[in-house]
């Protein structure tokens, strides 16, 4: 019975929490390695760019429920998702039409990019600010837990409660379903093997009749369908507010090369690698060992590896170790 | 001759401005915004030795210069004594421990050649060694911490004269750039940007988050100046005096004694901020002056730029 509530206990604070946390930063991590594995740039906007794709989904739920149009359990939110990806579009468009086509066709090199995309994520970070403002939002409407604690304790009689939040859920399954599309798109579509092949060797697709406008066209499409997503579910999971957006940019750029930069499973894997270890280490496994050692041996302290402080540096300190001992990363993608 | 004269138009157009603050707002202000610009202008150099001539890219520059202020603090302040009795050893004891780990993983890098096994055994010893640190630093750090928390609460410094915070913190951030060249001069240029920023990130966080060691983020007030506090100022003779002298002209318009007074202390006030921030001035000046000999040096030497180099 102890090692059963040992498990849930585990469960409830180590497992599902990171399992949601991990998805969020896989969306991100996808995103980063695609603009660099097509359009060859770190893109330091990729905070930003979620925030601003979160602030039209926020837009367009608080209209929905001004006019009273709900998804009963469900947050609205869902609902204003493929919207907020047409705008979300248009404004990858815009700016790279505006910013980023000028130095792609000077064929700069990819620091100079990398400059640019910092005064995009500035430009960017203004106008959230300006339009939603800098405070903390919460969006989420509908069911909020699908399993209570209370009630997963009475239906098990156990001692530990094992509480799912519904926009865990959410997240676990809308990750799970983007990224396969994404792959299947990659893999077996003509349009996604052409963008494999303009990412492998840009030269010889272009010999081969690919059409570069589109295929970049294409690129910043697909990246605002990851931004928005990826921004939508995590500000529903916790909240929004575009500074806590900027610096999740870290941990995404960690897990994008951890996994390997310039592929994508790599990179989807990368992110649960991130928030796995970032959860595992910072936890306080007193009570775990309380239920599992006898009583004798009950622990004093809080048994935690590192504050909870320094979750961000975990992430940083695996992407150091990457680095020094892999570094073209867990999943072999380009070498740095 | 053209681009000079560029230069010169730049540089009086700025200072026209400061010169312009200081007319309509007041002196205070523009000697602070030049100050600022000082200590950017210091910043701005470093990071043109650092990416112009070498080629190396280096968003982290925070994090290096929070190493300074964390010298500052350790060299200047005085140490706080029950803070060092309640805590002292242990903290001692897990600098000796990090040391340690270090020379051990140092001992097996050396010794056994490149392995899976020698990996795991780093892994094992670095993982082991931060339990132990955790375990004999936390009753430490604990009671460090309730020493008098709202005053102090940390160890303090050295209680040294803070212009030697100076070199110390060059050491910090030589050790700094010493690490993060091992960790990661090989990336190509913009992942090197993200190494530096992650890297100068996690040195923050430390600093933030140690609260034994510099308050963390609560505020440490009366760090030891080069420069006299405006306070102490504004009862010396001789600064008095010499306000007096300079406001001669204004003060002698204003018959009666007792308003008199009270202007000549107005003007001791404002004065003594104007003088302590000239005082500061100089000193940045003269730091800038010696940091652009130091780059114009190196640009003699012609490192040569290599940001595609691996």
């Amino acid at each position: 019975m102890d090692f059963l509530n040992a498990i849930i206990l585990l469960l409830n604070y180590i497992f599902v929490p990171a399992l949601a946390y991990g998805s969020q930063l896989a969306i991100g991590a996808i995103f980063v390695t695609l603009i660099y594995g097509i359009l060859r740039f770190a893109n330091f906007a990729t905070g930003d760019m979620m925030s601003f794709g979160t602030m039209i989904a926020i837009l367009f739920t608080w209209y929905f429920q001004s006019i009273g149009l709900s998804l009963g359990f469900l947050p609205t939110a869902l609902l204003a998702i493929p919207f907020a990806i047409l705008f979300m579009g248009l404004y990858m468009l815009i700016i790279d039409n505006f910013v980023f086509k000028y130095y792609r066709l000077n064929k700069s090199p990819p620091v100079q990019l990398a400059m640019v995309s910092i005064g995009v994520m500035f430009v960017t970070q203004a106008v959230v600010r300006i339009i939603i403002g800098p405070s903390d939002r919460r969006f989420f409407d509908g069911e909020k837990f699908l399993i209570k604690a209370n009630e997963f304790k009475e239906m098990t009689g156990l001692n530990e409660g094992l509480a799912i939040k519904s926009t865990q859920v959410i997240t676990i399954v809308v990750t799970l379903i983007l990224v396969s599309t994404l792959f299947w798109f990659l893999n077996k579509t003509k349009t996604g093997k052409s963008m494999r092949a303009y990412s492998d060797n840009e030269d010889l697709a272009l010999l081969s009749g690919i059409d570069p406008k589109r295929i970049v066209m294409i690129t910043w499409m697909i990246a605002a369908i990851l931004a928005t997503i990826g921004g939508v579910l995590y500000g529903l999971d916790k909240s929004f507010k575009p500074f806590t957006y900027f610096n999740n940019m870290l941990p995404i750029f960690a897990a994008a090369i951890v996994g390997g930069i310039g592929n994508p499973f790599g990179a989807f894997l990368g992110g649960y690698v991130i928030a796995f270890s970032e959860i595992l280490l910072t936890y306080a496994y007193k009570k775990f060992f309380m239920y599992v050692l006898p009583e004798s041996m009950e622990p004093d302290g809080l048994i935690q590896l590192l504050s909870t402080d320094y979750k961000f540096a975990v992430s940083f300190s695996i992407l150091v170790i990457v680095l020094l001992y892999r570094p073209s990363g867990i999943f072999k993608g380009k070498i740095l | 001759m053209r681009k000079n004269l560029n230069v010169i138009a730049a540089y009086s157009i700025m200072m026209g401005l400061i010169i312009l603050v200081g007319i309509f707002q007041s002196w205070n202000i523009a000697l602070s915004i030049f100050n600022l610009c000082l200590i950017s202008a210091v910043m701005t150099m470093g990071a043109n030795i650092q990416w112009g001539y070498a080629g190396l890219i280096n968003f982290g520059i925070m994090g290096f210069t929070a190493l300074g202020g964390l010298a500052a603090v350790l060299i200047s302040v005085n140490p706080v004594q029950e803070a060092w009795s309640a805590g002292g050893t242990n903290i001692l004891l897990s600098l000796f421990l990090i040391i340690g780990i270090v020379l051990a993983v140092r001992f097996v890098l050396k010794r056994y050649q490149k392995s899976k096994i020698r990996n795991y055994i780093i892994a094992v010893i670095i993982i082991s060694g931060i339990i132990i640190i955790r375990l004999v630093s936390e009753p430490g750090i604990e009671a460090i911490e309730e020493v008098n928390p709202a005053r102090t609460g940390f160890l303090g410094g050295l209680g040294l004269p803070i212009i030697f915070s100076w070199i110390v913190g060059a050491f910090f951030a030589g050790g700094l750039a010493f690490v993060i060249g091992k960790v990661a001069l090989g990336l190509r240029a913009d992942y090197l940007a993200i190494a530096t920023l992650l890297i100068s990130e996690i040195v923050i966080a430390i600093i933030k988050h140690e609260d034994w060691l510099t308050r963390g983020v609560k505020n440490v007030i009366g760090l030891k100046r080069p420069a006299p506090y405006e306070v102490n100022l504004q009862e010396t003779e001789w600064f008095i005096n010499l306000v007096e002298k300079f406001n001669s002209g204004k003060l002698a318009l204003i018959s009666d004694i007792t308003e008199r007074q009270v202007a000549l202390n107005q003007f001791v006030i404002e004065g003594s901020s104007v003088f302590v921030k000239l005082c500061y001035s100089g000193l940045f000046f003269s730091c800038c002056d010696y940091s652009f000999n130091l780059n114009s040096e190196s640009s003699l030497l012609s490192l040569g730029k290599n940001d595609e180099s691996y």
